[in-house]
């Protein structure tokens, strides 16, 4: 066989192997970009509704709760709001807490649910959040949150000083990709903190 | 010269798959700058919104701490900027005291964010020096990460308050 043939066979082959691993990498690429769009979504829906609860800690129509917060953990955070802005004035309690249940409908092995309890009716947030940790402040843009856990029944004078919470969430897609010959599936992430600062924990 | 023409056919499929490889490339490298511009632009948002919401829980003006009102509205009202003794944020306790504010922000993933603040009294739709019953605070937020052909982008978020609305 002519050796200008053979050197083609050969680069035609380098070729083709080039086009499917080009295909390859783009699909792979494509499905990153889906899954951390998918990803944020949901964790859109968590983050609005922390955005509608926290900010109302302690809220009532005429006269602040005596109590505030009741608990503060780094996974969880219960505190009195009246939520639904009843006339009577009657206050909910609203527990926030990231469960050690782990989501088994999905490959994720690392993610777990979020409760959300109001005065005991509890709901469940899937959303694929992998890390989900809450800091306490007593002073504005602080940079050293309060040691926890603290309890409104045992330390109130502590727990009345918070004025910022910060909440920190990463998440990971219920999918794993797997890329070429690699064993370990990449779970896409993504994160964001928040910092709140409820207007009724810093009356001046 | 035969298999000569196949070896310059395979030359050119070679030049055309280059062109296929480089723009295959590039829709790899938008999505990657899709996936990461997105993800820290979530956080540029969040952080103005920190720093709103935390001076939203502040005064409106230094006159009015402590429920105090002043006689004459706004003459009344103090000058912008933060009071004497006024050097962090911890200190902060009105809505103007942010003005001049600067902070570098370390957020998840390390990623540092630079924040800065202005704050002005708003009259006929527009910042003035004059005093008024309106504040505009604009936050100012950029990252040496989010960058736009080496230039860093700047991203400003303005927020106005109201004597009367508090």
């Amino acid at each position: 066989m002519d050796l200008g043939v053979v050197i083609s066979y050969i680069i035609a082959g380098i070729l083709i192997v080039i086009i499917v691993t080009v295909g390859y990498n783009v699909n792979y690429s494509s499905n990153e970009l889906t899954l951390q769009e998918t990803q944020k979504s949901k964790v859109g829906a968590v983050i609005e509704t922390l955005n509608y609860d926290l900010p109302k800690i302690g809220y009532n129509q005429n006269a602040l709760p005596d109590t505030l917060i009741l608990q503060a953990d780094s996974t969880l955070i219960s505190f009195y709001s009246n939520i639904d802005n009843s006339a009577d004035g009657s206050l909910e309690l609203i527990t926030w807490e990231y469960t050690n249940a782990e989501i088994t409908e999905t490959e994720n092995p690392d993610d777990h649910y979020i409760t959300r309890t109001i005065n005991g009716i509890t709901s469940t947030i899937g959303g694929g959040i992998t890390r989900f940790r809450i800091n306490y402040y007593d002073e504005l843009g602080s940079t050293s949150p309060l040691s926890v856990p603290i309890s409104a029944v045992s330390n109130k004078s502590l727990i009345d000083s918070i004025v910022q919470i910060e909440i920190i969430i990463e998440s990971g897609s219920a999918i794993g990709l797997q890329y070429l010959g690699n064993t370990n599936k990449n779970y896409m992430a993504t994160a964001w903190t928040k910092r709140y600062s409820p207007s009724n924990l810093n009356i001046n | 010269m035969a298999g000569y023409t196949e070896l310059l056919q395979t030359m050119l499929a070679m030049v055309i798959v280059s062109f296929l490889v480089i723009n295959a490339n590039r829709a790899i490298l938008v999505n990657t700058e899709t996936m990461v511009e997105g993800e820290l632009e979530n956080q540029v948002i969040a952080i103005a919104q920190d720093f709103i919401e935390e001076s939203r829980s502040t005064t409106f003006d230094a006159e009015t701490v402590g429920g105090n009102v002043p006689v004459n509205i706004p003459d009344g009202f103090s000058s912008i900027g933060p009071g004497s003794g006024e050097t962090s944020r911890a200190d902060f306790n009105d809505f103007d005291d942010y003005d001049g504010w600067t902070e570098t922000i370390i957020a998840s993933g390390g990623i540092e964010y630079e924040v800065s603040i202005e704050v002005s009294y708003f009259k006929n739709g527009a910042p003035t020096n004059t005093k008024s019953t309106l504040k505009q605070m604009t936050v100012t937020v950029s990252s040496d990460d989010l960058t736009n052909n080496g230039t860093t982008k700047t991203y400003t978020f303005k927020f106005l308050r109201s004597f009367y609305a508090d």
